[in-house]
């Protein structure tokens, strides 16, 4: 089979399997009924909540909601992590590495599986948000007459701006999600707390330093509703960083590949 | 002279103050079944991972089919490994097809004829599997290979006594008219000498002994017999 027909046919069983283990399949999967049933209810009492709290002049806004989503970046790292853990936690390891291909189209496939994954929780997560944005409206207009559109659209585009940063910041996250979870059964074990003294620096700098680099315009001044999102909130040199990442993420995931090549401890 | 499939020289594998393999010297000859026996910590799974280039030796030459280990030459190999578990979301036609499309020479065929004599439906989900039908299935993925290298790591390891009988009688069946070099470890050495051309015992890194079968039984008796002999009383060989 031509490598690049491999590669994707790798990626695809990587998108099949759902990061499922045999611990997770052990304790049964809850019916896709009764989860779309919980995920429903969460949904509709999260919207009610939102529309009380805005019409009890606690300061609450519907921009505001998306501080609960401070977490996505830590997710797209879990997801990196996961697609290498679950081999061991599956006892596949075995077949895993001594398929007749090279490390990095084995760590490349599982990396670009868990792309695809993350991109496609955002995607489903974004457009969900639109949905929530506009129930909101209605819900609004039916109590007090008129629907919030300017609202209702400055927390759609401040989401916007929010969940460019994560699709940006997915590569590099995921790729030291995989760095980590591959350090974690070869002898460089002894790096993992650079790793993630590396994560700490990497996570201030982007919810500290994004406030710091311009503190008139920045992601939770949008967020707040003290300035407007109709521009980019993100300074030029922030780009510059990102492109940066992107090539680290690169790196990261080729030096995973030689550990696993060279430092297997098995 | 037969020729060898695999040939190691002085290899030496330590981890931490653990010899796993020390100054191992193994050649091993092609086209046959081969037994690699010794008690637990020998270094049975280490050389087998050797093999297959999951781990590298700290010093010495290893050699298999002419080249060195890696995931090129594994192309070449079917490999077992030991205390392996599948994919517990596939069905075995999953595996199959899973098989067919990643590991070269993988003869979906002869597949299905060794999963319906082992009694395996097509539709059987692994996480429902029992253990012992789990390792018949991964010993179908590697059986039904058209490879001239078969490892089995302790390939009959949680499988019920009778279920084993049928699968070693199943085995001598389907390997007897292949050129093929089958590397089993077992444990249950008393009901698989039968199938052994070969035999390497291992003990503490080292080979102690190898040799054909015949010849072995002619000066010392069956492998069970050598077996519980000299691990028995330890290191004072023969």
């Amino acid at each position: 089979m031509p490598s690049s027909n491999v590669f994707w046919t790798l990626v695809k069983y990587e998108l099949k399997s759902g990061y499922m283990t045999r611990k997770k399949m052990r304790k049964g999967k809850m019916p896709q009924k009764i989860w779309l049933m919980y995920a429903v209810l969460l949904f509709i009492v999260f919207l009610c909540f939102t529309v009380y709290a805005t019409n009890q002049h606690w300061g609450f806004q519907l921009r505001n909601v998306w501080y609960f989503t401070l977490g996505l970046p830590w997710m797209l790292f879990g997801y990196g992590m996961g697609a290498i853990k679950n081999e061991w936690e599956n006892s596949t390891e075995g077949w895993w590495l001594t398929l007749p291909y090279s490390r990095n189209t084995l760590i490349g496939a599982k990396y670009i599986a868990a792309l695809l994954k993350t991109l496609y929780i955002l995607l489903v997560t974004y457009a969900l948000a639109i949905v929530y944005g506009v129930l909101y409206g209605v819900c609004i207009s039916v109590l007090k007459g008129g629907f919030p559109l300017h609202e209702v659209i400055f927390f759609i585009v401040s989401g916007f701006w929010w969940y460019l940063l994560l699709m940006g910041l997915m590569p590099l996250m995921v790729s030291i999600g995989v760095l980590v979870a591959v350090i974690k059964y070869t002898n460089a074990k002894y790096i993992s707390p650079l790793i993630y003294f590396f994560m700490f620096i990497l996570g201030y700098g982007m919810y500290g330093g994004l406030g710091v680099m311009n503190q008139k315009h920045n992601l939770y001044s949008i967020f707040s509703g003290e300035t407007s999102p109709g521009s980019s909130p993100f300074p030029v040199v922030f780009f510059y960083f990102l492109i940066a990442g992107w090539i680290l993420a690169y790196l990261l995931t080729r030096f995973s590949a030689y550990l696993l090549k060279n430092k297997l401890d098995v | 002279m037969t020729a060898s499939i695999v040939n190691c020289q002085q290899i030496t594998k330590r981890y931490g103050d653990k010899h796993a393999l020390d100054e191992l010297n193994v050649s091993i000859p092609e086209n046959k079944i081969v037994g690699i026996l010794g008690p637990n910590g020998s270094g049975k799974s280490t050389f087998f991972r050797m093999i297959t280039g999951l781990v590298k030796p700290d010093s010495g030459e290893i050699e298999v089919l002419g080249k060195r280990p890696g995931s090129g030459i594994n192309r070449e190999i079917a490999y077992l490994p030991d205390r392996a578990r599948w994919y517990p979301n596939h069905t075995v036609a999953g595996a199959f097809e899973w098989a067919e499309k990643l590991l070269p020479g993988f003869d979906i065929a002869n597949a299905k004829e060794l999963a319906d004599f082992m009694e395996m439906k097509r539709d059987m989900r692994v996480s429902g599997m029992s253990r012992g039908q789990e390792a018949r299935l991964m010993l179908i993925l590697c059986m039904a290979r058209n490879v001239p290298l078969i490892i089995l790591d302790e390939p009959f390891s949680g499988i019920d006594v009778i279920s084993r009988e049928r699968i070693i009688e199943g085995m001598i069946d389907y390997l007897s008219d292949r050129d093929q070099t089958i590397l089993i470890s077992t444990h249950e050495i008393y009901e698989v000498e039968g199938m052994f051309d070969y035999a390497i015992f291992l003990n503490q890194g080292k080979a102690i002994l190898s040799g054909d079968t015949e010849e072995l039984r002619a000066q010392y008796g069956s492998m069970h017999d050598i077996f519980r002999q000299f691990y028995r009383y330890g290191k004072g060989g023969f």
